[in-house]
């Protein structure tokens, strides 16, 4: 019996897993985290150490939230989650200054900037208010790799046409004549729309959607 | 009232516990980050005088070279009314080989600051380094990237400014760079205007101040 329950928990955070990743990943099925996604995506050091930094203070905001979600009065949750996102960003600022402090130099004011980033306080209010710690976790988690999924997809051509690099790695010939607009913001438009339209191909549609006939705002 | 009394006591509580987590990572770091800061300010001005640190260098290392080969010549020069002391970097065998001083402006976003090295006949541009720019990655922020900091290295300077009174230029793609000039940043005109303005304004101070103090 244990063993039953142990597998349909497992088969839960699978569930939530999975949907947090694809079927309803932040981007381009609840367009959320979109100018983060458009600001930062034109270095891949910059995406990968926004995508950690974004993970970590999603996991950790979506547990707190959860573990205070019976306590905390109705009327000031949102206060109270921006409290508990705010803090948590700042944890990870000082920790980039303390020992990456090249990267906190190279990514200057977008750490911060995670505070706003939708997606948290889209989780934090959708999920891990209403939900016990580990399913907050595994949404934290599952919705930060699906966020961090667009921005590296987003990111490689970015850079990759723009500089001619990855990672600053040269990667193109001296026949390459960059394609300055990838790297500049129409670029991040075009990328986006492209990353967009081929991930919504693919993935099959939400049985909300179905019904209403448009993704959900 | 009860519940009134129940919110803000709820609030207050959670204040003041994410107050203190986030201060204790702060207390707990704060010198760390503090030599971080120094030691990259330290590694600005040796990269402006051609001085390698290992890639990759703890603070000690850095702070150990630092001390090895700059020292402090006791002029200063003045740039947007900031006062700046005038260092001096040492060869390896300890004789004097260049002069460095921190440079500053305007950029797109926000301040650019810097520190520009000059060779002690005052004929040639050592070298440029920046510790502090908020110009936009990817286009502006190229201003950080080795090709660009490259072309100062040993750039020759002319015995007087230009016309326009400026010392170098910073040329768009497509325009052959003359003796004293660098490649501009394509699609970064803003940033590029900026740093040409910026190290055009700190050698026509710091010339006057070499002047003055002889």
């Amino acid at each position: 019996m244990p063993d039953m329950m142990k597998k349909i928990a497992l088969s839960r955070s699978w569930q939530v897993f999975k949907t947090g990743v694809w079927n309803e990943n932040p981007i381009f099925r609840q367009i959320l985290g979109i100018c983060s996604t458009l600001a930062i995506t034109n270095l891949m050091v910059n995406t990968v150490v926004m995508s950690a930094g974004l993970i970590f203070v999603l996991a950790c905001s979506n547990v707190t939230v959860s573990l205070l979600r019976n306590y905390t009065p109705r009327r000031i949750r949102m206060i109270v989650q921006t409290l508990i996102i705010a803090a948590y960003v700042i944890v990870v600022k000082i920790l980039l200054d303390a020992y990456l402090p090249d990267v906190s130099e190279a990514l200057g004011a977008y750490v911060g900037l995670i505070i706003t980033n939708c997606i948290i306080m889209g989780r934090a209010e959708g999920f891990a208010s209403s939900n016990p710690p580990w399913p907050s976790l595994v949404d934290g988690v599952a919705c930060g790799i699906g966020y961090s999924i667009i921005l590296i997809a987003i990111t490689i051509p970015r850079e990759l046409m723009g500089q001619g690099t990855l990672f600053h790695v040269q990667l193109l010939g001296e026949w390459w004549r960059p394609w300055t607009i990838m790297v500049m913001p129409p670029g991040a438009f075009f990328a986006l729309a492209l990353a967009v339209w081929i991930a919504r191909r693919h993935a099959e549609p939400p049985a909300a959607e179905q019904q209403t006939g448009g993704p959900p705002q | 009232m009860k519940e009134n009394f129940y919110t803000v006591l709820y609030m207050v509580l959670i204040a003041a516990g994410f107050t203190g987590v986030t201060s204790g990572v702060h207390l707990l770091n704060r010198e760390r980050i503090e030599r971080n800061r120094e030691a990259m300010r330290a590694r600005v001005v040796l990269r402006a005088l051609g001085i390698e640190v290992r890639r990759g260098a703890g603070f000690e290392e850095i702070e150990q070279v630092y001390r090895q080969r700059v020292q402090d010549t006791g002029r200063t020069v003045t740039i947007r009314e900031e006062e700046h002391p005038i260092l001096e970097g040492l060869d390896e065998q300890g004789e004097p080989m260049g002069y460095a001083f921190e440079i500053v402006g305007r950029g797109v976003w926000d301040a650019i600051r810097g520190y520009l090295a000059i060779s002690l006949e005052l004929d040639l541009i050592l070298g440029l380094a920046w510790h502090e720019q908020n110009e936009t990655p990817g286009l502006g922020g190229e201003i950080t990237r080795e090709w660009f900091m490259a072309q100062f290295r040993d750039l020759p300077l002319p015995d007087e400014p230009g016309p326009d009174g400026r010392y170098v230029r910073l040329v768009p793609a497509g325009v052959e760079p003359g003796e004293h000039d660098a490649d501009a940043i394509t699609g970064a005109t803003g940033t590029s205007d900026a740093v040409q303005e910026i190290i055009n304004h700190a050698l026509g101070r710091f010339m006057q101040a070499m002047a003055e103090s002889d």
